[in-house]
C-alpha cells in the first residue's frame, strides 16, 4: 500500500503483481485454498469433478448460503449470532404447522415464519442494544428460546405436510433432464448471496454496517445510529436463518424441532473460511461465497474419497484449521508488507 | 553537573531510515552523555518519533551506526533495548488501570518461584524501590485512581526498576497541570542525582529549556545542532525548529496575548447555542454559557475538569442529568449522535482512534459523517474520492498525490490524521464545531495550519467551541474564553483579561 504513494520507485511488473497480490491476500488466500481443494479432489477420486457432482456440491451449500448471508452482517458489523441454527428449525416447524396444522393458505404460513424469524432477530437486537448485552450473551438466550418453541410446536414429531411453494424450492428442479436439470434451491442461494453482495457494496447501510464493525465508538462519535445499524443486522439474520430453515424442510421433505445444529458452526466456518474477519470490518459476500465453496467442495470430496464416516469428521476438522491458518498467515503477509 | 569530558553513554552516527521512499532521518549525529537530562525537540515529520523508535529497538533496519557504552549496538527488538538499560515511556502510558501501583511495577516481571507469586514480597520491594526513589505512595492503591502526574512517574519507575539507565520521555507534560510538571521536574532531578541518563522529548519549549542541560533540534529529517540549554532562547529554538518566517506559530509558542492583527474579523452574529445549568453528576455541575455564530470561545481547564464529559453530552455521546442545551432557540433533546450531527453539530474528540477507521481508506472516512446527505441513493466510490479529493487539498492533508483518498487514514501521520478528522466534519459546514485538543501532540506547523482552518471557519459563521489543556491554543485564536475547574466554570475572561496567567490562576 505503501508503494502506490511513493513515487521514487519504479516497479518491476513482478514487484507490482506481489503487491497486488498482498493488498488481497484476505481474498486471495482462499481462492487458493479453493482451487488446491478442488484440483486435489479431481485427482484423487473418479466420482467428484462430474458435472452432477458439482450440481450437487451447490445444492448442498444452497441453504448455508441463505444463513451465512445473514451471518455475515453480523460479523461484519462485529457482532456473532449463536441463535441462527435453532431460529432456523424453529421457522421450518413454524411454517409447516400453520400450513398443516391450523389450515393457513401456504403463502401466509411462509409469511408467518419469516416474521418469526424477523422479531427472534429483532429480539437478538433489542437484548444487545437497548439492555447492552454481549450478543454472545444475548443470542445465547435466543437459542434457547427458539429451540424450546420448536420443540413446543411439534411436541418431538415430525411433520411432513410441507407448504408446496416450499417444496419447490427446496426440492424441485427447474428443466427435466438429467445433467442439466438445475436444482430451484440454487437459485434462492444465489439470489440471497446476490441481494446481500448488493446491500453491503452498494448502499449506504452497508457502508454502515462495515464502519461500525471497524471501530463502534468512531463510528459513534461520526453521527451515526450504531445501536440501529446491529439491531438491524442482528435481525437479517434472524430472518435469513428463517427462510434457510424453510428452505431446508423443502429438500428435506420434513420438518422437525431438531437436527440442524451443525448449521451454526458449519455457517460460521463458511464465512470466516472465506475471509471475513470474525472481528468487523473486513471481508463480505464474495469472501462469504468462496468459503461456502471450500466447504462444499470439502464436504463433498471428503465422501467421495469413501472415508470411513468417523474419520470424515475429524479430517475436516483439521483440513478447516490448516485453511484458516494459511488464512491468517496471509494477513500477517499483508500487513508486514504495508508498513516496509 | 554533566562532566562535559566524560565519554558517551549512547550516540548515533550518520544514522539514516527510509520507508520506502520518504526520508526518515539522513546522516544524523548524536550524543548522549551520562548523567544528563537531554532535550529533543523538532515538528513531527522533523524525525523526533524516528529517532526514538531507533534508540528503544522498534527498528533495527537503518544506515549508520549506534554505540552503546562505546560498542557498537543495534537492538534486535524493543525486548533486547530494554535488557540493555534503554526505557521509553510514552505519551498514552502503558500502565493497567485496574491493577495496583505494585502489580503495575512488577507487570513485567511478578517475583515469586516456580510460576507463583509472591504477593508479600512484591509490596514491600515495590514500596521500597519507590521510597528509594523518594516518592510516597501506598502501593496498594489501584492504579485507576490516581492522578496521570502519579501514574506517568509510577512508569517511569517502573521502567527504571527493570534496570533502564537511559530514560526516555515522550511528551511526558502534554497531560500534566502545572504542580504535577513541577513534580515530575523535581522526579527527574531525582534521577539525575541517582545517575540516569534522560532524554526529554517535547514541544513545549518552556519545559524542554527548564529541564535539560543540553538540547537537540530536529528539522526534515537532519540535526540542526545541539547547544547547551543555558545558551538558547525559546524564540532562538523556535527559529531553529521551523525557520524565520512562522506565521501564526510564533504566537502559538511564545504565547503572545493581545496579537490583535491575528485577530481581524467580522462581529460576531446570533447566538448559536445556549447552553442553561448543564449537570452532569460526578462530573460537572451548572455550566451556563452561550455561544454566538462567527465566535470561538476557548473552554480551558486542566484534565479531568469535566470538559470532554461536556463536549460529549454537547455531541449527544453522553447524557446530562438536568439542565438544557439549546441550538438557534429551540431546546434540543440529544438522544444520540446521530441527532447531534443531524442538527448541525460537528464534534472532534481529543482522540483522534475514538473517530478514525484506521483501517478503512481516507475517502471513506471522510465521507462518513455527512453519507446521508452527499450523496443521493446509492454509494458511489468515485465521488466520494473527489469530494475527499477536496477536503484533503482543502485542509491540508500531506503527502498530496493523486492516489491519497485510497490510503488507509492509518498511514498518515498524527497531524495530517488529525486534519482528516476535520475534513470529514467539514463536508457539510457545522452550526457548532466542538473541537477537543485539536492540537494535541502536533507539531508547530501542523498546529498552525489547524488553527488557520478554525480561524476561516469562524468567519464563515460557525461557531466554535474549543476546549484545550494548553493556554497558547485559546490565545491565539479565541475570543472570549470560560475556565473550567473541578467542573464548575471559575471565570470568563476576554480582551485584556484573556491572558495566561488568568486561565491559570482560574483553573
Amino acid at each position: 500500500m505503501s508503494n502506490t504513494a511513493s513515487t521514487n520507485q519504479s516497479l518491476t511488473p513482478a514487484t507490482a503483481a506481489i503487491n497486488w497480490a498482498r493488498r488481497r491476500a484476505r481474498d486471495l488466500a482462499p481462492f487458493m485454498t479453493l482451487v488446491i481443494l478442488i484440483v486435489f479432489f479431481s485427482l484423487t477420486t473418479d466420482s467428484f469433478l462430474n458435472v452432477i457432482n458439482l450440481r450437487n456440491v451447490l445444492a448442498q451449500v444452497s441453504t448455508l448460503a441463505v444463513v451465512s448471508t445473514g451471518i455475515t452482517f453480523v460479523l461484519l458489523c462485529g457482532e456473532i449470532d449463536l441463535s441462527i441454527a435453532a431460529v432456523a428449525t424453529m421457522t421450518g416447524v413454524v411454517a409447516a404447522a400453520s400450513f398443516g396444522a391450523f389450515g393457513l393458505p401456504g403463502g401466509v404460513a411462509i409469511l408467518f415464519g419469516a416474521l418469526a424469524a424477523t422479531g427472534l432477530g429483532l429480539l437478538n437486537g433489542w437484548g444487545t442494544t437497548k439492555i447492552g448485552l454481549p450478543s454472545f450473551m444475548a443470542t445465547l438466550a435466543t437459542q434457547q428460546i427458539a429451540s424450546g418453541l420448536g420443540l413446543y410446536i411439534t411436541k418431538g414429531e415430525i411433520i411432513y405436510t410441507l407448504v408446496p411453494t416450499l417444496n419447490y424450492l427446496g426440492g424441485e428442479y427447474i428443466g427435466t433432464e438429467d445433467p442439466w436439470r438445475l436444482p430451484v434451491v440454487i437459485v434462492c442461494g444465489t439470489t440471497a448471496l446476490l441481494i446481500g453482495h448488493f446491500v453491503l457494496t452498494y448502499t449506504k447501510f452497508g457502508r454502515y454496517v462495515y464502519m461500525t464493525g471497524s471501530n463502534r465508538e468512531a463510528a459513534r462519535l461520526s453521527g451515526i445510529n450504531t445501536k440501529r445499524i446491529v439491531a438491524t443486522c442482528l435481525a437479517i439474520s434472524g430472518l435469513s436463518a428463517g427462510i434457510a430453515g424453510m428452505l431446508n424442510t423443502g429438500r428435506l421433505g420434513s420438518a422437525q424441532g431438531y437436527g440442524l445444529d451443525d448449521m451454526l458452526l458449519d455457517s460460521i466456518s463458511a464465512v470466516v473460511l472465506g475471509g471475513t474477519s470474525l472481528f468487523g470490518g473486513e471481508g463480505g459476500i464474495k469472501n462469504t461465497l468462496i468459503g461456502l465453496l471450500i466447504f462444499g467442495v470439502l464436504s463433498n470430496g471428503l465422501n467421495q474419497l469413501q472415508l470411513d464416516i468417523y474419520v470424515r469428521l475429524w479430517v475436516r476438522g483439521v483440513i478447516l484449521l490448516i485453511a484458516l491458518i494459511i488464512n491468517i498467515y496471509a494477513l500477517k503477509l499483508r500487513d508486514t508488507g504495508a508498513t516496509e | 553537573m554533566v562532566e562535559q569530558t566524560a565519554a558517551p553513554i549512547l550516540e548515533l552516527r550518520a544514522v539514516s531510515k527510509r520507508y520506502g521512499g520518504a526520508i526518515a532521518l539522513e546522516g544524523v549525529d548524536f550524543d548522549l552523555l551520562p548523567g544528563e537530562v537531554h532535550g529533543l525537540i523538532g515538528e513531527n515529520g522533523a524525525g523526533k518519533s524516528t529517532m526514538m523508535k531507533l534508540l528503544s529497538g522498534v527498528y533495527n533496519d537503518y544506515g549508520g551506526e549506534m554505540l552503546l557504552d562505546g560498542q557498537p549496538a543495534r537492538f534486535a527488538s524493543p525486548a533486547d533495548a530494554q535488557a540493555r538499560g534503554i526505557g521509553m515511556v510514552y505519551q498514552e502510558l502503558s500502565t493497567f488501570p485496574h491493577l495496583t501501583v505494585a502489580e503495575n511495577l512488577f507487570s513485567r516481571r511478578p517475583p515469586g518461584r516456580g510460576g507463583l507469586i509472591d504477593w508479600g514480597r512484591m509490596r514491600r520491594e515495590a514500596q521500597a524501590h519507590l521510597r528509594e526513589l523518594q516518592m510516597d505512595i501506598d502501593v496498594t492503591t489501584r492504579m485507576g485512581e490516581l492522578s496521570v502526574g502519579t501514574q506517568q512517574i509510577i512508569e517511569i519507575a517502573r521502567v527504571i526498576f527493570s534496570g533502564a539507565r537511559i530514560i526516555m520521555l515522550d511528551e511526558p507534560t502534554s497531560a500534566l497541570s502545572p504542580p504535577e510538571t513541577r513534580r515530575l521536574f523535581e522526579f527527574i532531578a531525582t534521577l539525575k542525582r541517582q545517575g540516569k541518563t534522560i532524554i526529554f522529548v517535547s514541544h513545549f519549549l518552556e519545559d524542554v529549556l527548564e529541564v535539560s542541560d543540553r538540547i537537540t533540534v530536529l528539522k526534515n529529517s537532519r540535526k540542526v545542532t545541539t547547544l547547551d540549554a543555558l545558551d538558547v532562547s525559546k524564540h532562538q529554538l523556535v527559529e531553529l525548529m521551523i525557520g524565520a518566517d512562522a506565521k501564526i506559530l510564533q504566537q502559538v509558542y511564545e504565547g503572545e496575548t493581545g496579537a490583535v492583527a491575528v485577530r481581524q474579523r467580522n462581529a460576531p452574529g446570533a447566538v448559536v447555542l445556549t447552553v442553561e445549568q448543564l449537570s452532569r453528576v460526578g462530573r460537572f455541575s451548572n455550566i451556563s454559557f452561550t455561544l454566538r455564530s462567527g465566535e470561538v470561545l476557548g473552554l480551558f481547564g486542566f484534565m479531568g475538569a469535566g470538559q470532554i464529559q461536556l463536549a460529549r453530552c454537547l455531541f449527544g455521546a453522553e447524557q446530562p442529568g438536568t439542565g438544557k442545551i439549546l441550538l438557534d432557540g429551540k431546546a434540543l433533546n440529544l438522544k444520540n449522535t446521530t441527532s447531534a450531527r443531524d442538527a448541525g453539530i460537528a464534534y472532534v474528540p481529543e482522540n483522534r482512534r475514538d473517530t478514525l477507521m484506521l483501517g478503512q481508506e481516507i475517502y471513506k472516512n471522510i465521507t462518513l459523517a455527512h453519507l446521508g446527505t452527499l450523496l443521493r441513493g446509492l454509494v458511489n466510490p468515485r465521488a466520494e474520492i473527489e469530494i475527499a479529493r477536496d477536503q484533503c487539498a482543502s485542509v491540508g492533508v500531506r503527502p498530496a498525490g493523486p492516489n491519497l483518498p485510497m490510503l488507509p487514514v492509518g498511514a498518515l501521520s498524527g497531524g495530517n490524521q488529525q486534519k482528516v478528522v476535520l475534513a470529514k466534519w467539514l463536508t457539510k459546514l457545522p452550526k457548532l464545531l466542538i473541537l477537543n485538543e485539536p492540537t494535541r501532540g502536533m507539531d508547530v506547523g501542523a498546529k498552525d495550519e489547524v488553527m488557520t482552518i478554525v480561524q476561516e471557519l469562524r468567519d464563515k459563521g460557525v461557531a466554535i467551541l474549543l476546549i484545550t489543556t494548553e493556554p497558547e491554543t485559546i490565545l491565539s485564536v479565541a475570543d472570549r474564553a470560560l475556565v473550567l475547574s473541578k467542573g464548575a466554570i471559575t471565570a470568563e475572561l476576554s480582551g485584556q483579561e484573556l491572558t495566561k496567567e488568568n486561565l491559570m490562576k482560574h483553573a
